[in-house]
């Protein structure tokens, strides 16, 4: 039902033609497989997820749903920003409300209800009557999500969903995630974004790890489903399966370094051969 | 000590205007003969009484209502300073038995008034909110129509007036094109001005959710353009009444512009200040009316905005 393709995805900016954002991305994901993309600060993950909404398109490349090229956005996807993109002129109910009804035609007490439930799973029940400038940055963010989860769609795309949630809070929607992805028949592929290892490797199937706006690699997650954060995290695999990841982020701040070393001496190389010019005329 | 005999004075300054202002109404009116003047503009006065009593806690109604008072109170005793009553600044009593002498008409000229101002303020909401929200989402038309509606909209909607009454099979119905004319164009490009600088985030965040033109329109684009669409009405509300006194001026023969005019024509300027403190009545209760309606519509705007 939810294939994903990327084939040799480029993406540049209109703004900027010059600068690759995506070079080169191709990957699989399979119906039901749940993905993490890790990576520096700016090297494309927000923009790959971007093209997988629809919200951008590639340059060059294909990227395909179950075979299809995605033209546009659809309600086969659902996606939690890496910003909150709550309506700040609806409570926060009725953004889940509003959410629920572009995809299931149904009476106003189902809907209501659904909506509350949600919002009971991510730990705001009774919070549904305020609006999003009355909640913290963590509450709106996890009303983003009790929208995304009500949809039940297809494909779930998250960026850094839990980034701005705290600690108690965090492991609470891990777990919750991993339920409803677990316990549910139908089978929802995955696309999640995160900064967080120890996130990734609880979660996923799968980890790309992008550097440079490419797939630097993909490494499949050592561990059986159903699991449980506390089975994973006493094994002697799942430590050294993180010590990879680390070490990854570890070379890439130092790929990251030599590169702005490098474009520095570029620089300062031109305005040498530019002064030895100057100084011959 | 001091402080307090301070704090007492101006809580009972309003008072003490007050009965300065009746004392001095009540000695120049002419008993027996005519008392209206002098009940009407009691009755107005027991209503800014009734108005700061209700307010008593607020601290600048004292001294709100000690300078209405003070000000009523110079005007009442110019014709004792002047040693005679003024033909172009008539006294409050006077002024104030219009309000009972010509009630009918008054009452008919708000009425007119009011009316012709609803009226055009729906058609110019209906169709400036619905072309500007299309243009909104349709960039080329709203290529077309800004640029018309930037030209156009400077000019003042009185200048073609004379013109549109020449057109126009009735004056009322000149009148409501003139008046929604003028506001037309600024509602118009506010919506166009607002839509172009969407919050991106907001804009993805609705595209992602695949929203119909009309729930677009309907859920997104129209609550995200009223902060500055009542900003936009509350600086209209002073130039519809502009345009609405010039239109009545025109040539018809209701409503409030029409009965300052007629009036003035007759030099009866006791009842072309009546008709001004109707105006201005009128206005403030109008701009009390949106500022009710914005706070409640914008219940969803965090305080600091
Ligand atoms: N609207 C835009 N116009 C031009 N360039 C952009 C735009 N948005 C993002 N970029 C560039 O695209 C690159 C990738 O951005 P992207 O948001 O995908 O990064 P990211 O991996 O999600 O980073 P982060 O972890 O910080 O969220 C960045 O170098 C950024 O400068
Ligand atoms: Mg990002």
């Amino acid at each position: 039902m939810a294939s994903i393709e990327f084939k040799n995805v480029d993406f540049r900016y209109n703004n900027n033609k010059d600068e690759n954002i995506l070079h080169n991305v191709s990957f699989k994901i399979k119906e039901g497989e749940f993905v993490s993309i890790i990576g520096g600060s700016g090297c494309g993950k927000s923009t790959t997820l971007s093209l997988l909404s629809g919200l951008n398109h590639a340059s060059g490349g294909d990227v395909t749903i179950d075979g299809k090229p995605v033209t546009g956005p659809g309600k086969d996807r659902g996606v939690v920003f890496q910003h909150y993109a709550l309506f700040p002129w609806m409570r926060a109910k009725r953004n889940v409300e509003f959410g629920i009804k572009q995809v299931l035609k149904a009476d106003k007490k189902t809907i209501s209800e659904k909506a509350e439930k949600y919002l009971e799973l991510v730990g705001l029940g009774g919070k549904g009557d305020l609006f999003p400038h009355q909640l913290s940055g963590g509450m709106q963010q996890r009303v983003a999500i009790a929208r995304l989860l009500a949809m039940e769609p297809d494909i779930l795309l998250m960026d850094e969903p839990f980034g701005a949630i705290d600690a108690k809070n965090r492991v609470a929607l891990q777990e919750l995630l991993l339920e409803l992805l677990e316990k549910e028949e139908k089978k929802r592929s995955v696309v999640f974004v995160t900064h967080d290892i120890d996130e990734a490797i609880l979660l996923s199937d799968r980890i790309l790890f992008m550097r440079d706006h490419e797939i630097y690699r993909d490494l499949k997650v050592p561990f059986e489903r159903p699991r449980s954060r506390e089975e994973i995290t006493v094994s002697n695999e799942y430590h050294e399966f993180r010590r990879e990841l680390f070490d990854l982020f570890y070379d890439n701040d130092i790929h990251q370094q030599e590169k702005a070393d490098e474009k520095q001496t570029a620089k300062v190389g031109r305005f040498s051969i530019g002064s030895a010019v100057g100084a011959v005329g | 000590m001091m402080k307090k005999f301070l704090k007492k004075s101006y809580i009972i300054l309003p008072h003490i205007l007050l009965a300065a202002v009746l004392a001095s109404t009540a000695l120049q009116a002419e008993f027996p003969k005519d008392t209206t003047g002098f009940t009407v503009l009691s009755v107005l006065l027991a209503a800014v009484e009734a108005a700061l009593i209700i307010r008593r806690k607020k601290w600048s109604a004292y001294g709100i209502t000690a300078i209405v008072y003070g000000l009523i109170l110079i005007w009442s005793l110019y014709p004792v300073i002047n040693g005679r009553e003024s033909f172009l600044f008539p006294p409050p009593q006077r002024i104030s038995a219009i309000f009972v002498l010509d009630i009918l008409v008054i009452l008919k000229s708000i009425v007119s008034s009011l009316w012709l101002l609803l009226l055009s303020f729906v058609i110019a909401l209906i169709l400036g909110i619905g072309l500007g929200m299309i243009c909104g989402k349709v960039k080329r038309l709203q290529n077309v129509v800004m640029p018309i509606a930037r030209v156009l909209s400077p000019v003042p909607a009185l200048i073609y007036a004379p013109y549109v009454v020449a057109v126009m099979p009735n004056f009322t119905l000149a009148a409501l094109f003139i008046i929604t004319s003028g506001l037309f164009y600024p509602i118009l490009i506010n919506v166009i001005v607002t839509l172009q600088h969407f919050d991106p985030k907001l804009r993805d965040a609705s595209d992602v959710m695949g929203l119909g033109l009309k729930s677009t329109i309907v859920n997104i684009y129209l609550p995200y353009c009223m902060p500055s669409l009542f900003n936009t009405l509350a600086m209209q509300i002073s130039n519809a009444f502009l345009l609405l006194i010039g239109a009545e001026l025109m040539g018809m023969d209701s409503g409030l512009g029409w009965y300052v005019k007629y009036n003035s024509d007759f030099s009866d300027y006791v009842r072309v200040i009546a008709g001004f403190i109707v105006i201005g009545m009128i206005i403030a209760v109008v701009n009390t009316g949106l500022q009710k309606l914005r706070a409640k519509i914008l219940l969803w705007q965090s305080a600091e905005q």
